[in-house]
């Protein structure tokens, strides 16, 4: 694999917390096709580290509840090298997994959007979507 | 009387503790295994319809659903009084046989391997995954490539990894298209590759651990699961056979549905998991095994090649039957490529597309009893509805509590090996541990449990005053 992957993570079932996996759906229709591949989970799992291992850029996108609802924030991720708690990895944690297996390094973001509600429900909020939105736009600035 | 508390006992499926207890003069005296939190999916089913209980109970567990899902589904349908279409019985099947790979996988390299590669006195910090992958980058990169083939397989049939609602009462709720039988025949090859080179590395890896052999829960008992009839491995359907520790055969043929006859539960005051025995040789005597340990050792052969051929070799190298649960690991490494076998061959047949995969019924009984062999051992699922197939009565009897006494009895033995001078050593700590780790016990399916895992110990005098303490931060 050579092509960037995005991965959109969090839980659709509770409002923004969708955010990630809203803003890895709209970036596939915003993004060229074939250019990047991207997927969607609930949560950062170990196995998630060897469909990862030959791409060249990694961009993560999850919902944030340490920021104004609707903000959007992109930062650059080091690797970490330590893991207790084997079904929930961070990004840090999954970078350093991929860095250990590959014994390579490759430029790794994470994209957040601030939260607005966290309650049950199968739609983002009006907040939310909008959020989102910047987020793959984000993404797409990443890419190029 | 001092005693030692490890507590939570980690990298196993759930939350537990130990407790050591020592004699005056600083000699093990006793060591119980606590599970320390409750679920009750039993009373929270309760006046649920029973078509619900497959997805119900498949929450019980994120890491075997599809077990719960089995063994459900059985039970719903001897409640409807259906035979299945033979074609989905062998979708349920290839279902499950994903599921043991991936779980398996999950247990043997990323929560058992840092002990085995690393070393048990490897320093606690490095002894996990990322330790395994940073000294060996081809068992780590292996293992995580064989639980994302059983977890992909369990996807493609059932819509997601975890809790797949496709295995329903009656069957299955689609047929497999062929797309999906060649993406996951496709898959297959490649996971063959890696337990071969897995078997080769562990091959040298076990051979070290001669300790570990003598002390891990090694000691009589019975062991029990299914079998397919014929004396070969089962996990979906079959008699319950029952051999002792010299292999003979002490029950066999036995209905899982008069499981009351010869099965029997006792709730402790320490633990909120039962401890299940043999009924006819009573209460502790009737201590039995089960799992991959306890499906070898009551098999005459596993029923597919490569397996056979890693099952000669182990027990021409140690013995038959294995009394000693440190060779629980090798067990779960034969069974992985059982399993991959297994695959091979259903999704071979000839009838495996076809469209007959579920049968409808309203429900014609009120009671039913399902049980399948999951990755850690025999479960079972036992319902008893209203005549509007409202569930009034449950009873699970769960792998980990099927092995309770004998986790018991081997985290004593254990500490008697190793605890010296009423001390526990680092070493040692993770040795009480390790033993609890071959049986890999899932409390989230006996009871449940989810977050970090913190670990601390305290050494407590007669009086139960603290003399000595280890904490280890998440």
């Amino acid at each position: 694999m050579t092509r960037p992957v995005v991965i959109g993570y969090g839980n659709r079932l509770r409002q923004d917390d969708g955010l990630g996996c809203r803003a890895a759906e709209l970036l596939d229709r915003m993004a060229p096709p074939g250019g990047v591949r991207i997927l969607e989970c609930r949560q950062l799992m170990p196995e998630l580290a060897v469909q990862l291992e030959g791409a060249p850029v990694v961009i993560f996108l999850d919902a944030a509840l340490d920021l104004e609802p609707g903000a959007v924030v992109a930062k650059r991720i080091s690797a970490e090298n330590q893991m207790v708690w084997l079904h929930d990895l961070s990004p840090a944690q999954l970078t350093g997994l991929i860095e250990v297996l590959t014994g390579t390094t490759r430029p790794v973001f994470q994209i957040t959007g601030g939260v607005s509600q966290t309650g049950f429900g199968e739609h983002l909020t009006p907040v939310g979507e909008q959020c989102a939105k910047r987020m793959a736009e984000a993404a797409i600035d990443l890419l190029q | 009387m001092p005693r030692i508390v490890i507590d939570p006992v980690t990298r196993i499926e759930g939350h537990s503790k130990v407790t050591i207890q020592l004699d005056d003069n600083g000699k093990v005296a006793d060591a119980r295994f606590h599970v320390t939190q409750f679920r009750g999916f039993e009373k929270l089913c309760e006046n649920r319809p029973f078509y619900e209980m497959p997805s119900l109970m498949a929450r019980i567990c994120g890491i075997c659903p599809v077990s719960h899902l089995v063994a459900s589904a059985k039970a719903c349908d001897a409640i409807l009084g259906v035979s299945i279409p033979p074609n989905a019985a062998r979708l349920r099947r290839i279902m499950n046989l994903a599921q043991i790979l991936q779980s398996h996988a999950l247990s043997l390299f990323h929560l058992s391997s840092p002990d085995l590669i690393l070393g048990m006195d490897a320093p606690a910090e490095s002894r996990n995954l990322f330790g395994v992958a940073a000294a060996v980058p081809e068992v780590a990169r292996d293992g995580i490539r064989l639980r994302q083939i059983g977890q992909q397989i369990v996807e493609i049939l059932g819509g997601k990894r975890i809790h797949p609602a496709w295995i329903v009462p009656g069957g299955v709720s689609a047929p497999l298209a062929e797309e999906k039988r060649d993406r996951i025949d496709a898959m297959l090859p490649d996971a063959l590759t890696a337990l071969d080179r897995t078997i080769q590395r562990f091959r040298h890896v076990f051979q070290q651990y001669t300790e570990e052999v003598a002390s891990f829960a090694n000691f009589p008992s019975l062991f029990l699961g299914l079998t397919d009839g014929t004396g070969k491995l089962e996990y979906y359907d079959g008699p319950l056979r029952i051999v002792d520790s010299d292999g003979l055969v002490i029950a066999d043929g036995l209905n899982p549905e008069n499981y009351p006859m010869y099965l029997g539960e006792v709730a402790e005051t320490d633990s909120y998991l039962k401890s299940a025995y043999y009924k006819p040789m009573g209460y502790p005597a009737g201590i039995y095994r089960v799992g991959p340990l306890a499906r070898l050792n009551l098999v005459t052969n596993c029923g597919t090649p490569r397996a056979d051929h890693e099952l000669g070799a182990l027990r021409a190298f140690a013995g038959s039957p294995l009394l000693s649960s440190f060779y629980y690991h090798q067990a779960r490494l034969i069974e992985m490529l059982h399993v991959v076998e297994r695959m091979q061959e259903l999704l071979a047949h000839v009838d495996v597309l076809s469209p007959h995969v579920r049968a409808f019924a309203e429900p014609n009984s009120e009671e039913g009893v399902g049980m399948s062999e999951a990755p850690r051992g025999n479960l079972l699922h036992h319902y008893k509805v209203d005549r509007n197939g409202q569930i009034r009565w449950a009873n699970l009897i769960i792998a980990t509590g099927h092995n309770n006494l004998a986790m018991n009895r081997g985290v004593k033995q254990v500490a008697e090996y190793f605890v010296a001078e009423g001390k526990l050593s680092p070493g040692a700590l993770n040795r009480v541990e390790a033993v609890v780790r071959a049986f890999d016990p899932c409390l989230s399916c006996s009871t449940h449990a989810a977050g970090k895992m913190p670990l601390e110990i305290e050494l407590l005098d007669s009086d139960g005053m603290l003399i000595d303490s280890q904490r280890r931060s998440a």
